[in-house]
């Protein structure tokens, strides 16, 4: 199966308070699906990489237009995040995103 | 004028034409004088009472079908019986396509072939089945009492005595209505049971309404059309329906309402005993039904959320479940559950609040189709359902607040208040395979090209609908001054959409400020908080569980 890759970078000052998590996990790899992990940087760390594995080729500007909307919103500065998509919608990706944000905000 | 003659000729013709056939027929009966025909001569029947150029309704329902009928009916001699004009509720099964292309039958007037759709459409590509119209429901039975009345129905029913009585048991679904517009203009009925038994529970078809009966041996196929397993419902199903229910349901006081097939709809059934209960909302919305017994809707039933529950049909597995819940259920003086599905229609368009559908595809004006290229696949009830009743004229709260909102309404009768009915469409902006659900032109225009149809198959128009829920937010359709506005609000809930990107953030900003469109936010619901651990149940067996083990559901919805 074709992947395609895709990389996002992100700079600014944390906005969220730093919690305690290092590590998360939301969400499933299967069909229409995807999983993120995130982990925390040092804390000096202002920038965040998003690293985006999908097998549904050829989305690359929708992909920008929700993580950058995302980005917007959220400040989630300061962590490395890894996603593994099959196929997801974009509201799927949206979905898993808040509920990301919301597992660091909660740790 | 016609002469006395002609008059009286015209008036008797009909009737001893069926006499005739019926005489002729006579000689297939398992004995003399009786309407018992054994399953090895029902062909042989069929070429009795039928003959070429006949009005045919076979009874094809959503739930059960007359199979072993349509089977026979595929196996006449085509070069003697040919030119059926078939007219039947659903084209569900195999047999209901090759009684076309074995000649017997050249066209069809119906309402919904989405289980044979692709076959549906090439054989009308190859001439091989002409399609008179495509009707909802309510519609092709209205038209059963006037220019569309069977000359011969073959229906289906559980038991049968000797005198042809019919127990219809819980999916009694069309039967009552092919019979009636047949045997009321003295057309023929034959109907297919399990077995003929001396004692009917109770009697669902009077026996002097049916001429034979063909007793098979077995149930007749039916299809558990309405079970929707739960673990297959999504958090985004389950951000929607939070939506529904916060932001329509209860804003509304949404009492009584119909629901679609679809998994949102669903996923709002299994929030009702925690979402909608936590929101203080029992007792408030959802206590009154037009709907097929869902099993769904289970766990709603037992919390004490759900009054009454009239259907179209009945579902497998749920039959047990009924009996025990005759407070909620219709349920007959014999202990079994009769639906009706011309009496739900009816109910679906004029005595309910709101109706929840979900579709394919939605233009910028909130046309609707579910219609693809290269499938005909009609439309069923939805349409009835999905619309504002404009012969409705007894009030609810709900309806009234709608009418009140509805900001376009009062153009053409001044200032006269009138009510509304809430229809409220779901839908990803994206579906199975990121195909995008908003769309500039609706694959319904391409089909009306290929099929040749009038005008294109849509299955809810844009001016029916008052609320289109997306994961985006809602669109509250109804309280836009203007097609424009519509249009705005529209592409404000289309997400990612090329339609959803042609949206003006400032406009969408307007559009929220005067409560016209509402983001999760805006509804005080949390993104992250969505997933299906709301749900009152997360798999079929769970629902088992809440039926205390009266729900059975069929073999390949069991895990276990």
């Amino acid at each position: 199966m074709a992947l395609e890759r895709l990389e996002f970078e992100y700079t600014g000052e944390p906005e969220e308070k730093r919690n305690g998590w290092e590590y998360l996990h939301v969400g499933h790899v299967m069909s229409g699906d995807l999983e993120i992990l995130a982990e925390r940087l040092p804390a000096q760390a202002n920038a965040s990489k998003i690293h985006v594995t999908t097998s549904a080729v050829g989305f690359g500007s929708v992909w920008q237009m929700v993580i950058d909307e995302f980005m917007a919103t959220h400040k989630a500065r300061g962590c490395e995040i890894w996603i593994n998509d099959d196929g997801a919608t974009p509201a799927v990706v949206k979905l898993r995103l808040s509920q990301l944000v919301r597992e660091m905000s909660a740790k | 004028m016609e002469s006395m003659a002609a008059r009286r000729t015209k008036r008797t013709l009909r009737k001893n034409e069926f006499r005739k056939r019926l005489c002729e027929a006579k000689q297939f009966a398992s004995e003399p004088g009786s309407k018992i025909v054994d399953p090895a001569d029902c062909v042989s029947l069929l070429e009795a009472v039928i003959q070429s150029g006949d009005r045919v309704a076979l009874e094809g329902n959503n739930q059960k079908q007359a199979d072993f009928l349509a089977d026979c009916l595929c196996n006449m001699d085509a070069k003697r019986v040919n030119n059926l004009h078939m007219v039947q509720s659903v084209i569900a099964l195999p047999s209901h396509c090759e009684v076309f292309e074995r000649g017997i039958a050249g066209l069809a007037d119906f309402s919904y072939s989405s289980p044979q759709s692709a076959r549906v459409a090439q054989m009308v590509s190859e001439g091989k089945m002409k399609i008179g119209e495509i009707h909802t429901y309510l519609e092709l039975f209205g038209r059963y009492f006037v220019d569309l009345t069977p000359d011969v129905a073959l229906v289906t029913a559980i038991s049968a005595d000797r005198a042809g009585n019919l127990y219809t048991g819980p999916n009694t679904e069309d039967t009552p209505t092919i019979v009636e517009a047949t045997k009321f203009r003295q057309g023929i009925v034959v109907a297919q049971v399990e077995k003929i038994v001396d004692r009917l529970p109770r009697v669902d078809i009077p026996g002097e309404w049916v001429d034979f009966l063909v007793p098979v041996g077995r149930p007749c196929y039916t299809e558990p059309l309405f079970t929707r397993d739960p673990a297959l419902i999504t958090d985004v199903h389950v951000l929607m329906a939070m939506m529904v229910i916060k932001g329509i349901y209860g804003e509304y006081g949404v009492r009584s309402l119909n629901h679609g097939i679809g998994f949102g709809t669903c996923a709002i059934e299994l929030l009702l005993p925690t979402f909608a209960e936590s929101l203080g909302l029992k007792g408030k919305i959802c206590s009154h039904w037009t709907v097929n017994p869902h099993p769904s809707l289970i766990p709603a039933i037992e919390c004490g959320f759900v009054e009454s529950v009239h259907s179209f049909g009945s579902e497998v597995g749920m039959e047990d479940y009924m009996a025990s819940r005759p407070d909620v259920f219709f349920i007959g003086p014999d202990g079994t559950m009769r639906s009706n599905r011309a009496m739900c229609q009816v109910a679906g368009h004029y005595a309910v609040d709101a109706f929840v559908g979900s579709t394919l595809q939605v233009d910028r004006y909130g046309n609707s189709s579910a219609a693809v290229a290269g499938r005909i696949a009609g439309f069923g009830g939805a349409p009835n359902m999905g619309c504002d009743p404009p012969g409705r004229r007894h009030s609810t709260p709900s309806w009234l607040r709608a009418g009140r909102e509805s900001a376009m309404t009062s153009g053409l009768i001044g200032p006269v208040e009138r009510g509304r009915k809430l229809v409220i469409q779901m839908v990803e902006t994206f579906g199975a395979g990121r195909v995008p659900s908003f769309v500039h032109r609706l694959d319904a225009w391409t089909l009306m090209e290929e099929a040749g149809f009038a005008i294109p198959p849509i299955m809810m128009y844009g001016d029916a609908i008052t609320h289109l829920v997306t994961e985006e937010g809602i669109a509250h359709l109804l309280r836009c001054d203007s097609l424009k506005q519509r249009e705005a609000a529209i592409k404000a809930v289309a997400g990612y959409t090329d339609l959803g990107r042609e949206a003006d953030p400032k406009e969408t900003l307007e559009l929220r400020r005067h409560g016209i469109v509402q983001t999760p936010e805006d509804l005080g619901i949390d993104i992250g908080d969505a997933n299906t651990s709301h749900l009152a149940a997360r798999s079929i067996r769970e629902l088992v569980e809440w039926s205390g083990g009266l729900y059975r559901p069929p073999d390949r919805f069991r895990e276990w």
